[in-house]
């Protein structure tokens, strides 16, 4: 499920019209007379790039001359997008030299953002409770996940256990991930300025857990980045417990166990099953650390196990894993037009 | 695969439906046929008018110099009048007999016809210059005498109606208004013959 484009319901005492005149002025309000003006003799080639957007570094995937190509920056220069607070990526900004110059960014260019803040929402909510065919409003959030916070200032997501839009299939483990607006915007305000926009907001767990699975399709899965770790168990790909934590520098890998010691005495069969930490924001050398530490046996993912034509990828050897997460998000996103 | 817009906002959404969707698109075809449809009317309209602007003053002097002529012809409407009668008789007078030569075919037959003497001819002529339709109506009243001899006068007005039949217009009609007859034993019978010759 996801919050769909429809109106919502009509208000007591709105009349149909009213709705009929605001649908209007949003269309216009939308109306993308620079993309129909440059596009009106020929149909637009859609190029699809990912960017990475943290808070201290941000990377880029996207193609050139035909290739992928991978760009980590790690300091946030001027014009980069921000996720807390407006930024335009000028010409003139170092930016825009150092990333995106070269990568035919236009009216054509749609963005698939990876994004890592503490501001993430994850969240497992049984959605066979609820009817799945209504908008996801913040009231239905607060129903569905009575704990999370900020349901009216957030954008939110449903997926099913399969990680899969809601409305494919309807499973009895359902996870809403839910993300603030205003980060959201500031996304897609930076894209516009560039004249292309924003096909997706993914939150960076999300890939990291759904590329886990794709290598285990059963087993524990722990995902480590910077603002989470997030822990699910899954069988045959469908995932049976997730729950999100604090991250692991905060933590530490005890905690980790402790949450897998509770997810037993639902799962008994965890103790006897391996776990996969995967992290692209982690020094393999302290991954290590955290597996030797954790109660079950455990195995880090590596690049070579995520290679999917990774030597296709000029400059991924600077950060493997990141540049095939991106390489993974772009793939899950289906194409415009 | 997750849905397309995950996690963005309507707007977003929206302008992807708009960029993906043929019937949104469709709309700016139809915007643009719109447009360049009120430019082709816009530069008609102008182009109309300047022309109007060039042929205005044109047009004006051609008003002023037909109410002109409208005002020179009603002053000369009776002239105008006239050139149109004699117009309309020329072909009439180019082919007339003249009055003289019905005279002198008269003349002809009273010399065919020595016993008959001329007292009085009248020639009367019906045609108005004025009228466009009119005719030449010759009326010609002879008055004659026979002189008295062993031959019936009447038998020799008959002679000199002949006469007249042939040296007359064929068109020509003649009726005898007094016959000659002898009622007392006189010089000369009288007598009278009315020709009425129309062209």
């Amino acid at each position: 499920m996801r919050v769909s484009n429809a109106p919502c319901t009509a208000p007591t005492g709105t009349s149909p019209h009213h709705n009929e005149n605001k649908e209007v002025l949003k269309f216009l309000y939308s109306y993308p007379w620079k993309f129909y003006l440059k596009t009106l003799f020929r149909e637009p080639n859609i190029v699809s790039g990912a960017m990475l957007v943290k808070e201290d570094r941000i990377s880029i995937l996207s193609p050139v001359e035909g290739r992928l190509s991978f760009t980590a920056l790690f300091k946030v220069l001027e014009g980069a997008p921000l996720l807390n607070g407006p930024s335009r990526p000028g010409r003139d900004t170092a930016f825009y030299s150092a990333a995106l110059s070269g990568r035919g960014v236009n009216h054509a260019f749609q963005w698939v953002f990876l994004v890592d803040m503490p501001e993430l929402q994850i969240h497992q909510a049984d959605a066979q409770k609820y009817s799945i065919d209504r908008e996801l409003t913040p009231l239905r959030v607060n129903q569905l996940v009575p704990s999370a916070p900020k349901a009216g200032t957030s954008y939110w997501e449903l997926l099913n256990a399969k990680l899969n839009p809601i409305g494919e299939e309807v499973t009895p483990v359902s996870v809403l991930f839910g993300m603030p607006k205003t980060a959201a915007r500031n996304l897609e305000n930076w894209a516009a300025f560039l004249g292309s926009y924003v096909a997706a907001v993914m939150p960076l767990p999300l890939v990291l857990l759904e590329e886990s699975i794709s290598l285990s399709p059963t087993g524990i899965h722990i995902v480590l980045t910077t603002n989470h770790t997030v822990i699910a168990m899954t069988q045959e790909k469908e995932i049976k417990l997730i729950t999100r934590v604090e991250p692991i520098h905060r933590l530490g890998a005890s905690r980790i166990s402790d949450t897998l010691e509770t997810f037993a005495e639902v799962f008994p069969e965890i103790t006897d099953s391996a776990a996969r930490i995967t992290s692209c924001d982690l020094p393999v050398a302290e991954l290590a650390e955290h597996a030797k530490a954790l109660s079950i046996a455990s195995t880090l993912t590596t690049p070579d196990e995520l290679q999917r034509g990774a030597e296709t990828i000029s400059g991924a050897s600077v950060s493997p894993i990141e540049a095939l997460s991106l390489d993974r998000a772009l793939c899950l996103v289906p194409s415009c037009i | 695969m997750l849905n397309y817009g995950f996690l963005t906002s309507r707007k977003q959404r929206a302008i992807y439906l708009y960029r993906s969707d043929k019937f949104y698109r469709a709309t700016f075809a139809v915007l643009i046929i719109f447009l360049l449809t009120q430019i082709f009317a816009g530069f008609a309209g102008g182009a109309l008018v300047l022309l109007g602007s060039k042929t205005g003053p044109q047009a004006r002097e051609n008003q002023l110099r037909n109410k002109s002529l409208v005002a020179q012809e009603s002053q000369r409407i009776s002239l105008i009048r006239k050139l149109e009668t004699i117009t309309s008789l020329k072909p009439l007078i180019t082919t007339r007999i003249p009055a003289a030569r019905l005279i002198r075919n008269i003349e002809g037959a009273f010399l065919a016809n020595d016993q008959v003497s001329l007292t009085e001819l009248k020639l009367l002529n019906g045609f108005n210059h004025n009228d466009p339709n009119s005719k030449d109506d010759f009326t010609i009243i002879i008055s004659g005498a026979i002189k008295h001899s062993d031959e019936n006068p009447t038998i020799v007005l008959r002679n000199f109606t002949k006469s007249l039949t042939d040296d007359l217009p064929k068109d020509s009609r003649i009726d005898v208004l007094r016959n000659a007859t002898t009622e007392r034993n006189e010089a000369f019978v009288p007598f009278e013959v009315k020709i009425r010759y129309v062209l």
